[in-house]
């Protein structure tokens, strides 16, 4: 307790000062100091973010996550087949290392610890956005690599909109999506729904002969309910419920004759936040539970196993200007989960209380924030987390972005309670990241260029390896090794407004090196060695065309070769490619879209042994309705 | 004629007597395993032993356990204590298997400590058959993607004598699909005899298993493989068991130090050895009082070896628990 009076000292007596003098400030610059609505946590001064609105995530209704980080962004996505268990590498970090949060809400597995992130359907988002870089002040366990967010704006004062989008497609698939939302003064909501089923059964080619991939069909079925309640001017409610049900048959491996296991996937997430606006503050709370169960079935082998986990959350925090220079967040989290499955001993139970405060000043054209954060986890503290970002103009059109924090990742509840091997001794792990980054924004009214290179470095101790200890015959989780990461990012970015012309090209280079830093025996690892799944060049490029009536885009990436639990697995290039036309039919418009994926029939794998499909596609039409009101 | 006579004669003192592990001793019911020793830690049929380690807080096992499961079709590690013979070798009902990831050990008792072995039955796993055959989620079907893979799944097996691991080794495929005429590829699905009499006299037998299917976690392959009806040869009572004094080592199991009252005049050689038969100290007991100190050893059974200046020698089982 002593270290979290000590934040909260820290917070209070640093920036005290200010207190008297905001008084004073207040009186005199009431009419012009106003607090950013969006919090200081998500402005992440210092660090690189990625942004994606509701008109960028709209052109992609039928896809997921996994497919958004994959095309548009420098992350690794570790997919096991089309539809299949899809995670992040981030920075070199592993899936454990990237924080997922919908509308503030952490929803990773705290099983797992990560998140099968082909199972967000972008079609249940508003806006997408990414923080690069580690942030354990701001945003906790498993910030390390970087930090995903999805978040549903307030419907209040929106037209009634109504849309219905109907996909079909290679490999028997199929997805319907209903969306219905509507906005008044005081109330607003939204209503979407999404049912999806393929076979997957894709064929794929070993040596000359060909092959059809077989228990592989999926079915997934979402609703998602958001209401917004605004009973004064400067106070909004919102209720969000989101409930998924999946079905996937997990197929036999190149290196597997049949296989006949089934894993079934039901979520509920649940959140209630409610925000108050004032002219100097910014109050937030937020109430939130998940629950989620994992059952996986496998009539091969009488295999019948089920997980499943329930997390309570609530939160408060609040914002302050204190003037045009100094804001101040604070905010207190608590986090309940209970967790069961048969390999546990009992029912686990996990408490987490952390407090985080952030402060930002501004001076001119630089911003500078300073972050900790110092969280309690069963009792156990948790190390002090500190971070400071710095943005920075140049000129008119260069600036820099700098960044230093401290980030950790908690032992999953398999890390600390499986048996055998779990092993509740086990310590976060944890470490320092830097980054530096050079922006060069240069824009008119009609055309605008924007580029980056950022250059990062991340140390990791006490990394968590399930490994083989001397006389002890079970695999067993443990603090065993370190990993330096450190790369460099480069973006580039046009587009150009003429008329009823939109042209977009986006592209982006990655090297990254994330290399273990001890020799191990069991894993057998080598020092200086580059983790596996972390390919050291990636790189994208988008393309997109509107005009009139058509839209058109192409995405094309590379992804270097990785090393894997065998044989290195070579790289691969892969193109897809969308073409869509909307035509107004009275008061609905109607939209086609053609998607063809893996354009260049590439032969590739992204996991050994875990085939990809050719070339295939999909086609849908939209009827989309928005009333005149 | 008189030839034959002698020979008779001399049969007696010529073969010496044979003892077979069926493990037929050990109630089991029908269709089912053992995976706990209990206390001893060891399994005993005929003149062996064979460790195990039981834990009961995680349900977990490892080096041997005895079963008499006959199914033989269900692939998959919860039928991990099946022989794919589908029961025992020549029609008995009771067979070991054992988890081998790391090397495991049979020890070699009584009569037949330090003698000779003269052969045994070895067959697959149910679980490592049909991983070979046709793959799981962790481990690849022999052959590979294509076929051609030139997989392995090898055993081979050492002795250990006088605390150290010998060169010597007698290995066997218990899948090899190295052939180029894939036709030629093949997983054991028998039991099998295999001659261990080139090994000659021995303290323990030392089982390993390797496969071509490895990856950074060591190997993918099950690392299982049944084994039945053991021959041991006796040792010349001469020798070892039959002369062993009446002599008293204390405290069993003990924890930092042992007491051994050598009760014979002349000096003896005290080898120590852990379960696998590796030495981990050597010492000369005089007669009367020894003591010796444990202080390095980890928990676990350990063997001593008591050799006489004359040649003869005889085992003792010591615990040691910490």
């Amino acid at each position: 307790m002593y270290r979290f009076v000590c934040v909260f000292i820290l917070a209070v007596g640093v920036f005290s000062p200010l207190i008297g003098q905001s008084v004073l400030d207040t009186l005199v610059q009431l009419p012009i100091v106003t607090v950013a609505e969006k919090s200081l946590r998500h402005h992440s001064t210092g660090g690189k973010t990625e942004h994606w609105d509701f008109a960028a995530l709209e052109w992609r209704s039928f896809e997921t996550l996994a497919d958004l980080l994959q095309t548009e962004t420098g992350i690794f996505i570790k997919s096991y087949g089309l539809g299949s268990l899809a995670t992040t590498a981030f920075r070199g970090g592993s899936a454990g290392q990237t924080a997922v949060f919908w509308n503030g809400l952490p929803i990773q597995s705290p099983m797992l610890g990560q998140l099968d992130i082909n199972l967000l359907p972008l079609t249940f988002a508003d806006e997408a956005m990414l923080q690069y870089g580690g942030d354990g002040a701001l945003w906790g366990s498993g910030a390390v690599g970087g930090i995903v967010h999805l978040n549903n704006k307030p419907k209040l004062n929106t037209p009634f909109t109504a849309s219905l989008n109907v996909g079909l497609g290679s490999f028997a698939w199929n997805e319907q999506q209903v969306r219905v939302e509507m906005g008044k003064k005081k109330v607003g909501f939204s209503t979407r729904f999404f049912n999806q089923a393929a076979k997957n059964d894709f064929e794929y080619s070993i040596a000359s002969a060909k092959k059809t991939q077989s228990n592989a069909a999926l079915q997934q079925t979402g609703f998602l309910q958001q209401i917004n309640w605004k009973p004064r001017p400067n106070q909004v409610f919102s209720l969000h419920a989101w409930w998924q049900k999946s079905r996937r048959e997990i197929p036999p491996l190149t290196t597997q004759t049949r296989s006949e296991a089934v894993q079934k996937e039901d979520s509920f997430r649940a959140l209630l936040d409610w925000k108050r606006i004032g002219v100097q503050q910014v109050l937030f709370a937020r109430a939130g539970y998940v629950h989620e169960q994992i059952r996986y079935e496998d009539a091969l082998i009488n295999l019948q196993t089920d997980n499943r986990f329930q997390t309570l959350s609530g939160e408060v925090e609040s914002q302050w200007a204190w003037n045009k220079r100094f804001q101040l967040q604070a905010g207190i989290q608590y986090n309940y989960t209970t967790a069961a499955t048969d390999a546990y001993a009992d029912t686990i139970h996990r408490q987490q209380m952390a407090l985080f405060v952030s402060h930002r000043i501004q001076a001119g054209s630089w911003t500078f924030q300073v972050n900790a954060r110092q969280e309690l986890v069963d009792g156990q503290w948790i190390p002090f987390m500190p971070g400071i970002g710095l943005d920075g103009q140049l000129s008119s059109s260069l600036s820099i972005k700098a960044k230093a924090s401290r980030s950790y990742r908690l032992p999953t509840l398999n890390d600390w309670y499986w048996r055998p091997g779990g092993n509740p001794n086990l310590l976060p792990e944890r470490g320092w990241s830097e980054e530096l980054g050079i922006h060069w924004l240069r824009h008119s009214s009609k055309q605008s260029w924007n580029s980056s290179i950022t250059v990062f470095n991340r140390n990791i101790q006490d990394w968590i390896l399930w490994s083989l200890k001397e006389g002890q015959p079970f695999w067993s989780a443990n603090n065993i090794t370190a990993v330096w990461s450190r790369g460099l990012e480069t973006r580039i970015q046009w587009e150009q407004q003429q008329k009823k012309r939109h042209y977009l090209i986006k592209a982006g280079y990655d090297l990254i090196y994330s290399t273990n830093q001890v020799e191990l025996d069991n894993p057998r690892m080598e020092k200086g060695e580059q983790l596996i799944y972390t390919p050291l060049h990636q790189a994208f490029m988008l393309l997109q065309i509107a005009s009139h009536n058509w839209r058109f885009r192409y995405q094309h990436t590379y992804t270097g070769y990785v090393r894997t639990q065998t044989e290195p697995l070579p790289g691969y290039d892969l193109g897809d490619a969308r073409l869509s036309f909307s035509h107004p039919l009275n008061q609905v418009e109607v939209r086609f879209f053609l998607n063809i994926n893996n354009v260049w029939n590439s032969s590739y794998r992204v996991i050994e042994r875990h085939p990809m499909p050719g070339r295939y596609f999909r086609l849908g039409c939209q009827l989309y309705f928005q009333s005149q009101e | 004629m008189k030839l034959l006579f002698l020979l008779f004669s001399l049969m007696p003192f010529l073969i010496q007597a044979q003892t077979k592990a069926d493990f037929e001793n050990i109630p089991l019911a029908n269709n089912s395993f053992l995976n706990d020793a209990g206390g001893t830690g060891l399994f005993e049929s005929g003149h062996i032993a064979l460790p195990n380690d039981y834990n009961a807080d995680f349900d977990f096992w490892s080096g041997w356990a005895i079963s008499s499961v006959t199914d033989n079709e269900t692939p998959g590690f919860l039928n991990q204590y099946s022989a794919i013979a589908g029961g025992g070798a020549e029609g008995t009902a009771n067979y070991a298997l054992t988890y081998a990831f790391d090397p495991v050990v049979i020890r070699l008792e009584n009569e037949a400590a330090g003698g000779a072995v003269e052969g045994v039955y070895i067959t697959n796993s149910t679980y490592a058959y049909f991983s070979m055959l046709e793959g799981d989620g962790f481990a690849k079907k022999f052959g590979g993607e294509t076929g051609n893979d030139p997989d392995f799944f090898l055993l081979q097996i050492q002795k250990y004598e006088d605390g150290q691991l010998h060169p010597e080794t007698i290995s066997f495929y218990l899948a090899d699909y190295r052939f180029e005429n894939n036709g030629a590829d093949y997983i054991v699905d028998e039991w099998t005899y295999i001659d261990l009499s080139p090994l000659g006299n021995m303290d323990s037998l030392s089982f390993s298993l390797s496969s071509s299917d490895v990856g950074i976690f060591g190997m993918n392959t099950p690392a299982y493989f049944c084994l039945d009806q053991l021959i041991t040869l006796d040792m010349p009572s001469a020798d070892t068991y039959q002369n062993k004094p009446s002599w008293q080592y204390y405290p069993n199991p003990a924890s930092n130090f042992l007491i051994l009252n050598w009760p014979e005049t002349n000096p003896a050689q005290l080898r120590v050895m852990d379960v696998n038969g590796k030495m981990m100290a050597s010492e000369k007991l005089q007669s009367g009082k020894n003591e010796i100190s444990l202080e390095p050893f980890p928990s676990g059974i350990y063997w001593m070896q008591i050799r006489r200046e004359n040649g003869s020698f005889f085992y003792e089982r010591l615990l040691i628990q910490k």
